[in-house]
C-alpha cells in the first residue's frame, strides 16, 4: 500500500488516542472498594430492584471530581474574608505588573 | 434633560415614590416598581428607531457639551443591554409579586436603585459617573443580599460589602490618577489624550479600574463574593444578579477598555487568560456543588470566562461573540434563577439532594429548566448555540488549543446542569415536593424567558446582526468624533 499523509495522521491520532486510553487504564487500576453486587454477573431471570440497577447520581461524576483533585479546590474557597481579599490584592499586583510590563 | 437620562430619572423617582406610596399598603410598592419599570421599558423602547437611524445619539446634560458636562451615549450596544436589563428587573417585579411578602417597599425600592446604578454604566459617557453609579448599584446590592436577615445573608452581605468597597476604591484610585494626567473624565476626552502619552502611569491607572471592574464581573480570582451572594440573596434577587449587575461588569470593561484604552494588547492577554481559567474552574466548581442557587452562581463565573476569553481574542468575530453571549446568558441566567426561586419557594430548601421527583408536580419549571439548561451548554435551536458556535469559531481562527478547551468546558456544563436536572426533576419523590401550584405571575416571567431563547435560537442571522451592530459601537474613533462633536 502507498503511504500518503493521511494514513500518517491517522496512524498518529490512533496512536495518541491508544496512550491516552492507556493513562486512564493505569489510572483506573488504583485499588478501590468494589460493590460486591454490581460486580455479580446478571444471567438474565433474576428479580433486581430497580435501585441496585440504578445508577446512583450522587457518585456518577465521583471519578471526575477525583481525577482532577476538585475537593482541593473546594478546599480552596474556605469563606474565610481574610484569604479572598488576600487573593484580590494578589490579582491586583498581577495586572499592574502585566500593565507596566505590557504597556 | 436629556431624554436618553429619562429611563433613569423615572426608575430614579420610583425608587423615592415606593416608600411614600405604598404607606397604607404595601402592595402598592410592588405596583408602583411595575408601572415604573414598564415606563422605562416604553422609554428606552421610543429611542430605538432614532439610534438605529443614526447609529448613536449623545444628550449633553443640561447643554454643558463634551468634555465639560457629563455626556449619556445611547448607541446600539447600551440601548440593547439597557432594554434587556429593565426587561429582566421587570420579570423579577413580576415574580416577586407572590413571592415577596413582607418588607416590600424596601424590597421594591432596592431593585429599582439597583437597575438605575446599571443603568446609568450602561449609557454614561463620564468615567467618575459610572464609578457613581457603580456604587449605586452596589450600595443596593449589598442591602439586597442582606434581605432575609440571617446569619448566611448578612455574612455574604458584609463580605460582598468589604470587597465591593475594595473594588470601588481601586476604581476611583485609578480614576483620580487618570484625571491627574490628562485633567479630563470625559471618556472620549481621556481617550484622545491619553493616545500619544508614554506616562507609566496611564498603565497603572488602568491596571486599578481594570481589577475594580473585574472584581464586579466576578472572574477568577476576583470571584470570591459571587457564590456566597447568589446562594444568601432571596431567589429572584440572584437572578438580577446574574442577567444584570455581573454583566454590567463586564460590559464596563468593554467600554472603558475598548473606547478610552483602545483594545491595548495587554487588556486583550489578560481578558483570554482569565477567562480560560475562569471559564474551566468556575465549571468544574459547578460540578460539586450540592447547593443549586450556588451550582448557577458558579456557573455564572464559568459563563463569564466564555465571554472574558472571546472578547480577549481581540477580533470582531470573537468580540461579536462575548457581546451576544452577554446577552444570551442574561436571559439564560436569569431563567434558571427563576426555576431555583420556584423551587426554593415550593421546598423551602435550595439543597439538589434533598429535592427529587420535582417533575411530577412542576412540569412547567422542570422543562424551563431544561431549555435553559441546554442552551446554557450550547444546544442548537436555543440561543447559547448562537454565541457558543460564534466564540468556537472564533477562538478556532486564533488558538484551536483555546477552542478544545471551551469544548471541553461545554462537556462540564452538560454534566452538572444533568446532574442538577437529574437530582431536582427525576428520581424517587422525596417527601419535601409538594403540590403547590405554580402562581400565573411567577409562570409569566419563566415562560416569557423561554419564548426568548428559543426565538433567539431559532432565528440566528437575525442575532447575529445586532450584535455585528452592536460591536461596531466600541469603534474607537467613530465614538470619540460623535461624542466630542
Amino acid at each position: 500500500m502507498i503511504y500518503t499523509p493521511y494514513i500518517g495522521n491517522a496512524v498518529l491520532f490512533f496512536f495518541i488516542l491508544s496512550l491516552i486510553g492507556l493513562i486512564f487504564y493505569f489510572i483506573s487500576r488504583k485499588p478501590h472498594k468494589k460493590d460486591k453486587e454490581k460486580q455479580t454477573i446478571y444471567i438474565c431471570g433474576e428479580d433486581m430492584k430497580p435501585e441496585k440497577l440504578n445508577i446512583p447520581p450522587e457518585t456518577f461524576y465521583r471519578y471526575l471530581i477525583n481525577l482532577f483533585k476538585l475537593k482541593k479546590l473546594r478546599k480552596w474557597h474556605s469563606g474565610n474574608l481574610n484569604d479572598y481579599l488576600l487573593w484580590i490584592l494578589a490579582g491586583l499586583v498581577a495586572v499592574i505588573i502585566i500593565m507596566v510590563m505590557l504597556w | 434633560m436629556a431624554y436618553g437620562f429619562l429611563p433613569i430619572g423615572v426608575l430614579l423617582g420610583t425608587a423615592f415614590l415606593i416608600p411614600i406610596l405604598s404607606l397604607k399598603n404595601d402592595k402598592f410598592a410592588t405596583y408602583t416598581a411595575f408601572t415604573g419599570c414598564l415606563a422605562a421599558m416604553i422609554i428606552t423602547l421610543s429611542m430605538v428607531p432614532q439610534v438605529v437611524s443614526e447609529g448613536r445619539i449623545v444628550y449633553h446634560m443640561e447643554s454643558w457639551k463634551a468634555p465639560f458636562g457629563i455626556t449619556v451615549v445611547i448607541d446600539n450596544l447600551s440601548i440593547v443591554l439597557s432594554f434587556l436589563s429593565i426587561l429582566i428587573t421587570f420579570l423579577v417585579i413580576i415574580f416577586s409579586y407572590r413571592y415577596v411578602k413582607e418588607r416590600r417597599t424596601k424590597y421594591y425600592s432596592l431593585l429599582c436603585l439597583a437597575l438605575v446604578g446599571a443603568l446609568g454604566m450602561i449609557v454614561t459617557g463620564d468615567i467618575f459617573n459610572m464609578f457613581v453609579y457603580l456604587e449605586v448599584m452596589s450600595v443596593a446590592s449589598y442591602a439586597l443580599i442582606a434581605f432575609n436577615k440571617d446569619r448566611p445573608a448578612l455574612e455574604a452581605s458584609i463580605k460582598y460589602l468589604i470587597m465591593g468597597s475594595l473594588a470601588t476604591s481601586l476604581l476611583l484610585l485609578g480614576i483620580a490618577f487618570l484625571y491627574g494626567i490628562t485633567g479630563t473624565l470625559n471618556m472620549a476626552d481621556i481617550s484622545v489624550k491619553i493616545s500619544s502619552m508614554t506616562n507609566p502611569l496611564v498603565g497603572i491607572s488602568f491596571g486599578l479600574i481594570l481589577t475594580g471592574m473585574l472584581v464586579k464581573a466576578g472572574l477568577i480570582p476576583f470571584h470570591a463574593w459571587l457564590p456566597d451572594s447568589y446562594q444568601a440573596s432571596p431567589s429572584p434577587v440572584s437572578s438580577i444578579f446574574a442577567g444584570v449587575t455581573t454583566n454590567t461588569g463586564i460590559y464596563a470593561i468593554l467600554r472603558v477598555g475598548f473606547l478610552v484604552f483602545n483594545s491595548h494588547h495587554a487588556l486583550l492577554w489578560l481578558m483570554t487568560f482569565l477567562g480560560v481559567i475562569s471559564m474551566v474552574a468556575g465549571a468544574f466548581l459547578a460540578l460539586v456543588q450540592t447547593n443549586l442557587k450556588r451550582l448557577l452562581g458558579y456557573s455564572s463565573i464559568s459563563q463569564m470566562g466564555y465571554i472574558a476569553m472571546s472578547v480577549g481574542l481581540g477580533t470582531s468575530l470573537g468580540i461579536t461573540g462575548g457581546i451576544l453571549h452577554i446577552i444570551n446568558q442574561a436571559i439564560i441566567k436569569s431563567l434558571l434563577f427563576l426555576c431555583a426561586a420556584f423551587i426554593v419557594y415550593q421546598t423551602k430548601t435550595d439543597n439538589i439532594y434533598e429535592i427529587s421527583g420535582h417533575f411530577k408536580f412542576q412540569p412547567v419549571v422542570a422543562y424551563s429548566f431544561l431549555i435553559g439548561g441546554l442552551s446554557l451548554v450550547g444546544l442548537p435551536l436555543f440561543n447559547g448555540f448562537v454565541s457558543k458556535w460564534l466564540i468556537y469559531i472564533a477562538t478556532l481562527q486564533i488558538n484551536p488549543v483555546l477552542t478544545v478547551v471551551a469544548l471541553m468546558v461545554t462537556v462540564i456544563t452538560l454534566a452538572y446542569i444533568l446532574k442538577a436536572f437529574y437530582l431536582i426533576f427525576l428520581g424517587n419523590v422525596k417527601p419535601v415536593a409538594s403540590e403547590k401550584k405554580i402562581p400565573i405571575t411567577m409562570r409569566i416571567p419563566m415562560i416569557t424567558l423561554v419564548i426568548l431563547i428559543i426565538i433567539l435560537g431559532i432565528m440566528p442571522s437575525a442575532t447575529i446582526k445586532l450584535s455585528e451592530a452592536m460591536t461596531l459601537s466600541l469603534e474607537r474613533t467613530k465614538y470619540i468624533a460623535e461624542v466630542l462633536r
